[in-house]
C-alpha cells in the first residue's frame, strides 16, 4: 500500500463518522418522504419504504399549497438577495477603498448591528410595518430581511474587495477610464466570485429565515417555506411526518440548485485569500 | 512627449510629512531615475506625478500645464506598475487596447496600434492569452505595451523590474533603455536598485528621507557625490568609509584615522579651515590595492577575512583599521583567509566628507 493511499484511508476512516452524522438526517428525510402514511406508524419499523411512493409530494403540493409557499420564498429570497447585494456592493466599495470621515465608526457600527438578535427587534419591526400598513406584504419582508443581512453582506463583500489589488484600478484610471468606468469594467468583473458567495449566503439566510416571516406575513397565502413546514406540524392532531419530510426535501432543492450553479465561484471565492 | 517640472512639492499624510520641498526639472525626452532606500518618498513622488496621490504643497507641471488637480485619466501619462497591474480578466490584446478603447479610438486605429506595439515588443504570439498564462518577463512586456500603445506625454515606471530574476532583469533593463532610445518619450523611473539607476538613467535623482540629496548624470554622481549618503548609495560594492580627523599644515594635509594611521590627502585651497576637522574618507573598493606581505610590522597591514572570486575579478573583505574594508581588484588575485596584506588607498580617488553633516569636503 502506497503511503498516499494509506493516508487517504486513514483520513476517510476518521471522517466517516462525521459523514454519517451529516447524511443520516438527510437519508431519513428522503426515506420518510417516500413512505406512505400507512407505513410510517407501524410497530416494525423499516429503514426503507416497502413501496416507495410520491403521493406525499403530490399531497403537500396540491392539498397543503406548498407550491405557493415555495413561490413566495423564492420571490422573497431572490428579492432580499438582490436588494442586499445592490446596496452592499457600493457600501463595501466605500468601506474598502474610500477614505472618509467616520469610516472606522461605520465599520464598527455595522459590526454592532450584527450583535443584536433579530428576535429582540421583531415586535418593534411589526409595529413599524403595521404603522406603514405593510403587514402581509412580501416586499416589507424583503426590506426587513435585507436590513438584517446587509451588514454581513457588506463585511463579506468588503473583505473580498480588499484582496483585489488597488493598482488594477489605478492602471485603469491612468488608461483613461473614469472612476465609474474603472469600477464597472475592471473592478466589478474581478469581484464576481466574492459577490456570488455573498449572494449565496444571503439567499440561504433568507430562505431559512423564520421569525420575521412568521411575524410579518399573517396570511396563510403568503407563508414562506419554513413557516409552511412549521404549520404542517402544528395544525393537526397528528404529526404528518411523511408530509413534513416531503416538504422539507422540496425546500432543499432550490438551495441545492443555486449552490451547484455557483459552486465554481464559491470555491474560487473562499480559497482566494489562501492562493494569493 | 513633454517636460515635467516638480516645484517645491511637499506631501503630508495627516500630520506626517513625507516629502520636503522637492524640486526636479525633467527635460522632454529625458530618462530620469528616482533612486533611494525604501521609504524615501520616491514612489510617492512618482504617484503624485501620475495623479494617484494628491499634492499637499508646491506645483507639478506637465509641459506648461499645471496638473496638481487634474485627475489621472486626464493627465496623459502612462505608468508601469511593480506588480504590472494587468487586467486578469482580459486577454493581452484587450489589455493593450483598453486605453485606446477608453479614448474611443476607431477599430482601424486600434488594429494598427496593436500591430505596431506587438512588433516592437514581440508579443505577436501572446495576444490571445490571459495574464496568468504568461511568464514574468512576458507580463512585463505586456505592461510596457499597454503604456506605449497610446503614445503618452510621459512614461512612469514604479520599480518595474523588481519582480524578475537577475538575468531577466538585466535583459529587460536593456530593453527598456532601447525602447526609450527608439521612442524618445520622457520617462521617470523609480527604483531602489542603484545598478538600474546607474545603467539606465540620463540623470539620477537620489532621494533620502523625503528630500533630494543630489541630481546629476550617473558619472557625475559617481565621481562627485555631494555627500556621504550619495557616495555610499551609488556604486557596487559600496564605498568604504574610515572615520578620523584632518590635520592641515600649510599646503600639507593629512588624514589621521582613529587608529592614528596617517594618509596623505591631496591639498587644495581653503584647506586651512579644515584643520582639526572630524572627517570621514570614502574610498571605492576599486581604488584600493592589496599586496600580500610576510611582515606584521607594516603599518598598513590588514587581514583577509573573505575572498570572493567571480572569475574575472576578486572581491575581498579585509579587516583593516577596526572595520571591514571591501576591495575589488579587476583581476584574479589569489588570496586566502587570514592572509596578511598591505592595504593601500589611492588617495587621489578618495572622497572626503564632514563627519557631522556628511557634506563633501574636497
Amino acid at each position: 500500500m502506497s503511503p498516499k493511499l494509506k493516508r487517504s484511508l486513514i483520513c476517510w476512516g476518521l471522517l466517516s463518522p462525521i459523514v454519517v452524522v451529516i447524511l443520516f438526517p438527510y437519508l431519513t428525510m428522503l426515506s420518510t418522504a417516500l413512505t406512505a402514511k400507512s407505513e410510517i406508524f407501524v410497530f416494525e419499523k423499516s429503514w426503507f419504504p416497502k413501496v416507495p411512493t410520491l403521493e406525499n409530494f403530490a399531497m403537500v403540493w396540491t392539498e397543503r399549497g406548498f407550491g405557493r409557499a415555495l413561490a413566495n420564498s423564492l420571490y422573497i429570497s431572490i428579492g432580499a438577495t438582490l436588494l442586499s447585494v445592490i446596496v452592499a456592493v457600493p457600501a463595501a466599495y466605500a468601506m474598502s477603498r474610500l477614505h472618509f470621515k467616520g469610516r472606522n465608526a461605520y465599520r464598527i457600527y455595522l459590526l454592532i448591528t450584527q450583535m443584536i438578535s433579530p428576535i429582540v427587534l421583531i415586535i418593534g419591526l411589526f409595529r413599524l410595518f403595521a404603522f406603514l400598513g405593510m403587514v402581509n406584504s412580501m416586499n416589507a419582508l424583503i426590506a426587513a430581511q435585507s436590513a438584517f443581512f446587509m451588514a454581513f453582506a457588506i463585511w463579506m463583500t468588503a473583505s473580498y474587495f480588499d484582496t483585489v489589488p488597488k493598482e488594477l484600478e489605478e492602471a485603469a484610471w491612468l488608461d483613461g477610464a473614469g472612476k465609474f468606468t474603472a469600477f464597472m469594467r475592471v473592478f466589478l468583473p474581478l469581484c464576481l466570485p466574492g459577490i456570488a458567495v455573498t449572494a449565496l449566503f444571503t439567499f440561504i439566510n433568507s430562505w431559512n429565515e423564520y421569525a420575521l416571516a412568521l411575524t410579518l406575513l399573517r396570511d396563510n397565502a403568503s407563508h414562506t417555506v419554513p413557516v409552511a413546514i412549521a404549520f404542517l406540524t402544528g395544525t393537526l392532531y397528528e404529526i404528518e411526518w411523511n408530509l413534513i419530510m416531503a416538504a422539507t426535501f422540496m425546500a432543499t432543492i432550490p438551495v441545492a440548485i443555486i449552490f451547484a450553479s455557483i459552486q465554481r465561484y464559491l470555491i474560487r471565492g473562499l480559497s482566494l485569500g489562501g492562493v494569493k | 512627449m513633454s517636460s515635467i517640472n516638480v516645484m517645491d512639492v511637499a506631501k503630508f499624510y495627516g500630520s506626517q510629512q513625507v516629502l520636503f520641498d522637492v524640486n526636479v526639472s525633467i527635460e522632454h525626452g529625458e530618462f530620469v531615475v528616482l533612486v533611494g532606500p525604501s521609504g524615501c518618498g520616491k514612489s510617492t513622488l512618482l504617484r503624485m506625478i501620475a495623479g494617484l496621490e494628491s499634492v499637499s504643497g508646491g506645483e507639478i507641471l506637465l509641459g506648461d500645464e499645471l496638473i496638481n488637480d487634474v485627475s489621472p485619466q486626464k493627465r496623459d501619462v502612462a505608468m508601469v506598475f511593480q506588480t504590472y497591474a494587468l487586467y486578469p480578466h482580459m486577454t493581452v490584446e484587450e489589455n493593450i487596447l483598453f486605453a485606446l478603447k477608453m479614448r474611443n479610438q476607431s477599430p482601424q486605429r486600434c488594429e494598427v496600434a496593436l500591430k505596431e506595439v506587438s512588433e516592437i515588443l514581440g508579443l505577436g504570439d501572446l495576444l490571445d492569452r490571459y495574464p496568468k498564462q504568461l511568464s514574468g518577463g512576458q507580463r512585463q512586456r505586456v505592461a510596457m505595451g499597454r503604456a506605449i500603445v497610446r503614445n503618452p506625454q510621459a512614461f512612469l515606471f514604479d520599480e518595474p523590474l523588481s519582480n524578475l530574476d537577475a538575468k531577466l532583469r538585466s535583459h529587460m533593463r536593456t530593453e527598456i533603455r532601447g525602447l526609450h532610445q527608439r521612442l524618445g518619450t520622457t520617462s521617470v523611473y523609480v527604483t531602489h536598485d542603484q545598478v538600474e539607476a546607474m545603467t539606465m538613467a540620463d540623470r539620477i535623482v537620489v532621494m533620502n528621507g523625503g528630500r533630494i540629496e543630489q541630481i546629476g548624470t550617473p558619472i557625475e554622481l559617481y565621481d562627485n557625490p555631494a555627500n556621504k549618503f550619495v557616495a555610499g548609495f551609488l556604486g557596487s560594492p559600496t564605498m568604504n568609509f574610515v572615520d578620523g580627523e584632518l590635520r592641515v599644515d600649510g599646503n600639507d594635509a593629512i588624514f589621521v584615522s582613529h587608529q592614528e594611521k596617517k594618509f596623505q590627502v591631496g591639498a587644495h585651497a581653503n584647506m586651512g579651515d579644515l584643520d582639526k576637522r572630524r572627517a570621514t574618507i570614502g574610498i571605492r573598493p576599486q581604488s584600493i590595492t592589496l599586496t600580500p606581505v610576510d611582515s606584521q610590522d607594516d603599518e598598513l597591514v590588514g587581514h583577509v577575512r573573505v575572498v570572493e572570486q567571480t572569475g574575472s575579478e576578486t572581491i575581498s573583505v579585509v579587516d583593516f583599521l577596526d572595520s571591514e574594508i571591501i576591495v575589488q581588484s579587476p583581476r584574479r588575485q589569489l588570496l586566502h583567509p587570514d592572509q596578511a596584506v598591505r592595504v593601500e588607498f589611492d588617495m587621489a580617488a578618495a572622497h572626503m566628507f564632514d563627519a557631522q553633516n556628511g557634506l563633501r569636503l574636497n
